[in-house]
């Protein structure tokens, strides 16, 4: 039996897995590499969308939407590659396609389309013919109609409001129910639909939305069909892979209707179901095949049961599948870790890329080779998996009502969020608010600093007597700020839903067909919104700051102060180094810490006071991949001596270069934080200083602090540990440097990818490593 | 342990967090100032003197001129744009400390009651687990022998595992009231031979010697630090005095090998004084090399230091 534990030598699978391997890792996928994750097949020249929604002028939309998915589908050419096991890969991104998250897009802005060759004759008749398709149910239309008005109207026509919000969003990933799926098959799955259409027959729109679940349904079994006789058809014209094809083609066939009975059958009818999602997140992967996992072992012996799991995995993985979860606990408690847990580990650490990001969720009982295992996967270089805290996670969910077995089910998806999977749509990313923004505010009475009004008049900066009041000022333009974000929000919601687009995934989410709604219309049993945020650490230091150096101290005047923001420190360089040196976030101090868990309480609070429009509460999250960076750009000089345009931190934690005493001290900082009201999920990059993972002792250590971590109040961390080195010479050669992978936010990415300024910016964290 | 001995206080001019390479776990480690050696390639020449002192970073120092203005013996000078420190006249008042804006002056060095300590060693106890704990260094821990003593009895109290990495140097009673309250001692073995060990380090290894066989014969576990210094120590007679060395020690737990860095160089800078020794670094290669060449001769494992 081998160790699937092993933290030694990576581990090596049956000889027909590690061909599989290779032949994988040798052959060209387009895009492979980049974060364009939907469209890994070349472009192809067909318009299946706009042909639909013009042959079909007369149905209802919903009806067009259906069959324009299923016809882009089924016009993807089948493609099997030497040896595949599981078949299936993703379409292209055409000129209109439906998104897991945004719906129905339009992407007559796309360069790369309009140079494409395929597309080069047929462009200017593909635009014009794309005008026509515009209404009320095109995302566009719905943001320059409705959004961007009411915010103009609200703050005023010519008001600077830049960097100050995110509204209407992404709203992106779910994970859809697999268990569902795996338990109905697609043919269950008609009969549900069949059923409650019956039930609603009466209903025009719910009819009209299970008519098009249908649609959608049979477009599916039509598309595995198709793959099942291209398989059969490979079977003769390669011999050498004749009994692999043909049971492809068994199981594509299966994956048509059934519900799997073999691994084999489960993985490629999940893997159909995922392409069809838009390669989403599949959730907590472990959980859902480990009975077929088990049963297969016991049938067919290991060989066969890895080749299935590691031909799924590079599915995954070549398709850029965004999130994949493993262990934590079960949804009656008990520690859900089992043998599949460790083989997707072990399978992640020979394919290591940015995609699929791995999660491992941690409790109390989780066994200590798991974090070995994970500990050793940073020390090779992979900033994957994240780690995520059952104890935060859980106990933040069933505060804001989840009932505990649903909450103990949660995933991580998308880039670092969290979700109820099959259950829920949290809105992964409604919006963003940033702090900094609203922290000017309250130090301009409520103007921006260009002297325009956006809040309502807080007092005047230099009549405060203290940072508490200072603080009030702020805590009435959140609440001022938040209502306005969650009404334009909404319109997002509204876009989106007008779009009904995500039937796909209404389809397998819990109680969409039981209430015949659709995902976005608050179909799902859970749906908070969330708001990320930006800026909360700056926001705590120049609190931190002012309390210290103003109004305890009093070593600088309000009016110098004041004077000196307004100058972006210029001529004040030593009230600048002043305000640097006084106490910041991240160092466990609570002179800082003490801030930064006052202004996430009060702006978590009060948007947890507002609803989304699919039906439930708005929480908070932080997971900003880049946008600390953007948002930066657009905020000015702020007490914590940050000069205007200088990045604010991209997660939850200190300001990049803030925490200079050592990394406990972060993290018992970050874990104050009232992570409980962040369950939409908050990031937290962990640097560790270069060398540290050496050694199996230095390992050891590591795994204690991050367990700890998770035990006293931290809610997810990831570890970055690429070298100081290599990166700077990746600024200078990066050709040499393109395996070199690094945490921003949520978010894994190749370094030569960044903009010059990122880089620079992951460097100066270093700097103080 | 009664309250008021907390009270005690001593002379701390750093204290490290998520320590890695001070003792077994995670450790705190605090860097108690005054040293009675004085080895040619100090690493950490701020902790030599058992007074504090002032530090002067030039690269921080925005030339604002505040130190200037309180300084009341005039130390502080501005000649041609540079800021400069005229050492023989600063009295340590400290006032400057006060005024810089931008930390270019610190105090090296810090008068901190034991309470404090421990609230310090306290607030990682989450992390120490039944190995990490506090390590007392140097400077010289026993150079200040009472503090280092309520120190360390109140850590047993509070369930923290100790450490204390000492040169050995001190007088046997002294050493042993300190090193019984140890779990662990990280010894220093820098020459092995008397003559050298004066010349290079300023005193002879005889106290030493002794110490380390009582910390053995008392049964407290030893780690033996090794620095290895191009040309002065990194040779194979030192390399086999380490082996003899070793093996008279009963409770030898592990042997680091602790490469030469040049990062006191720096810190020489900060505080104004000057080093007499310069010589490169010694790189992980080498030091890998001395590790397998000792570790061959000895049953315990031998590690480099990074």
């Amino acid at each position: 039996m081998k160790n699937l534990h092993s933290t030694e030598e990576k581990y090596r699978f049956s000889s027909e897995a590690e061909l599989i391997f290779e032949e994988t890792l040798k052959r060209e996928v387009p895009n492979r590499e980049k974060e364009e994750t939907w469209s890994n097949t070349e472009l192809d020249g067909k318009t299946p969308f706009l042909d639909v929604f013009e042959e079909m002028a007369d149905e209802p939309y919903d009806i067009r939407i259906a069959n324009a998915i299923v016809r882009s589908w089924l016009e993807t050419n089948p493609r099997i590659y030497p040896g595949d096991i599981v078949l299936g890969v993703a379409r292209p991104r055409r000129f209109v396609y439906e998104h897991f998250s945004w719906g129905i897009q339009n992407q007559s802005w796309n360069q790369d389309l309009r140079r494409h060759p395929a597309y080069a004759d047929k462009l200017s008749d593909i635009l014009r013919r794309m005008d026509k398709l515009y209404g009320p149910e095109m995302q566009r239309d719905g943001y320059e109609r409705k959004l961007l008005p009411r915010k103009a109207e609200i703050f005023g026509e010519d008001t600077d409001t830049s960097g100050l919000m995110w509204v209407g969003g992404y709203q992106g990933h779910t994970v859809p129910s697999y268990p569902l799926l795996l338990s109905l098959g697609i043919d269950g799955a008609k009969e549900k639909v069949l059923h409650y259409m019956k039930e609603y027959g009466e209903d025009e729109e719910k009819t009209l939305l299970y008519r098009s679940m249908l649609v959608i349904l049979d477009g599916f079994t039509e598309y595995a069909e198709q793959y099942a006789s291209a398989a059969k058809k490979a079977a003769e014209e390669f011999p050498e892979y004749r009994e692999i094809y043909l049971e492809a083609a068994e199981n594509c066939l299966a994956a048509a209707h059934k519900a799997p009975e073999t691994l084999g059958e489960a993985v490629q009818l999940m893997w159909f179901y995922c392409l069809w999602d838009w390669c989403d997140c599949v959730g907590r992967l472990d959980q859902y095949l480990y009975p077929f996992y088990v049963k297969s072992l016991n049938e067919d012996g290991r060989e066969k049961t890895e080749n299935y799991i590691c031909a799924l995995w590079i599915k995954l993985f070549e398709n850029g599948i965004h999130n994949v979860t493993l262990a934590g606990v079960t949804p009656s408690g008990n520690d859900a870790t089992n043998e599949l847990t460790y083989l997707l580990l072990q399978l992640c650490r020979r394919c290591h890329k940015t995609h699929p990001r791995v999660s491992v969720r941690f409790h109390d009982g989780s066994p200590e080779e798991l974090m070995k295992l994970v500990v050793k996967m940073w020390s090779e270089g992979m900033s994957d998996p994240t780690v995520a805290s059952d104890n935060n996670v859980i106990s933040g969910l069933c505060k804001y009502g989840v009932p505990l077995d649903d909450a103990r089910d949660y995933t991580i998806l998308g880039c670092q969020e969290i979700e109820i999977p099959g259950k829920s749509n949290f809105g992964c990313e409604d919006g963003m608010i940033n702090l900094a923004k609203v922290f000017e505010y309250a130090l301009n009475n409520g103007c921006n600093r260009f002297g325009q009004r956006i809040g309502p008049e807080t007092g005047n900066f230099t009549d405060f007597k203290s940072a508490d009041e200072l603080f009030d000022a702020f805590e009435k333009q959140v609440k001022h700020i938040v209502p306005i974000w969650a009404e334009l929000t909404n319109y997002g919601v509204d876009i989106r839903n007008a779009n009904r687009a995500k039937l796909v995934k209404s389809i397998f989410t819990d109680s969409c067909v039981e209430r015949g709604l659709n995902l976005d219309a608050g179909g799902a049993v859970y749906n908070y919104g969330v708001v990320e945020t930006a800026g909360s650490a700056a926001v705590a230091d120049s609190f931190a700051a002012l309390e210290k150096l103003v109004y305890n101290e009093k070593k600088i005047s309000p009016e110098t102060l004041k004077a000196a923001i307004d100058a972006n420190f210029e001529g004040y360089e030593k009230e600048r180094q002043m305000l640097l040196n006084a106490p910041k976030f991240g160092n466990d101090d609570d002179a800082a810490d003490k801030w930064c868990v006052r202004v996430l309480d009060c702006f978590w609070s009060e948007i947890g006071k507002y609803k989304s429009r699919r039906g439930d509460v708005f929480t908070g999250a932080c997971s900003l991949l880049e946008s600390g960076i953007e948002m930066g750009r657009y905020t000015w000089a702020m007490p914590d001596g940050r000069h205007a345009g200088e990045p604010l931190s991209n997660t939850i934690g200190p300001r990049e270069g803030n925490d200079t005493s050592g990394v406990t001290a972060m993290l018992n900082s970050v874990a104050k934080l009232p992570l409980e009201k962040g369950i939409g999920g908050t990031t937290l990059n962990v640097l560790l200083p270069v060398g540290t993972l050496t050694t199996e002792e230095d390992r050891e250590k590591v795994a204690v602090a991050m367990t700890e971590f998770m035990k006293n109040g931290g809610q997810l961390a990831q570890i970055t540990t690429a070298n100081l080195e290599d990166m700077k010479d990746a600024q200078v050669r990066p050709e040499c440097h393109r395996d070199l992978i690094v945490r921003i936010g949520g978010f894994s990415i190749e370094f030569v990818q960044l903009s010059a300024d990122t880089q620079n910016e992951v460097i100066s964290r270093y700097g103080n490593a | 342990m009664a309250s008021e001995l907390l009270n005690i206080s001593g002379n701390v001019f750093n204290i490290q967090r998520f320590s890695l390479q001070d003792g077994p776990g995670i450790r705190t480690t605090v860097f108690m100032k005054g040293c009675p050696l004085s080895c040619i390639w100090c690493h950490n020449p701020e902790g030599l003197s058992d007074e504090c002192e002032l530090s002067f970073d030039v690269k921080k120092c925005i030339g604002c001129g505040e130190c200037a203005k309180i300084c009341p013996v005039g130390a502080h000078l501005m000649k041609d744009g540079v800021h400069i420190i005229e050492r023989e006249r600063c009295t340590s008042c400290m006032r400057c400390v006060g005024v810089c804006p931008s930390r270019a002056i610190e105090q090296a060095g810090r008068i901190m009651s034991a309470r404090e300590v421990i609230d310090e060693l306290m607030k990682d106890k989450a992390y120490y687990k039944e190995n990490g704990g506090v390590t007392l260094s140097g400077g010289e821990p026993l150079l200040q022998p009472e503090f280092s003593k309520v120190i360390l009895a109140e850590s047993k109290k509070r369930g923290i595992s100790t450490a204390v990495e000492t040169s050995g140097f001190a007088d046997k009673d002294v050493f042993m009231s300190v090193a019984s309250l140890a779990d662990i001692i990280l010894f220093d073995l820098k020459l092995c031979g008397n003559e050298e060990h004066k010349k290079y380090t300023g005193v002879s290894r005889e106290k030493i010697d002794i110490n380390l066989k009582a910390a053995a014969d008392a049964g407290i576990p030893v780690i033996l630090r090794c620095p290895i210094i191009p040309t002065v120590n990194d040779n194979i007679e030192h390399f086999e005095g380490i082996v003899s060395k070793a093996k008279t020690v009963k409770t030898l737990k592990e042997v680091h090998i602790e490469p030469y860095h040049t990062v006191g160089l720096a810190k020489h800078r900060l505080i104004g004084t000057e080093s007499l020794f310069e010589t490169e670094p010694l790189c992980f290669e080498r030091a890998g090399e001395i590790a397998d060449l000792i570790s061959k001769k000895l049953d315990v494992p031998v590690k480099v230091s990074k």
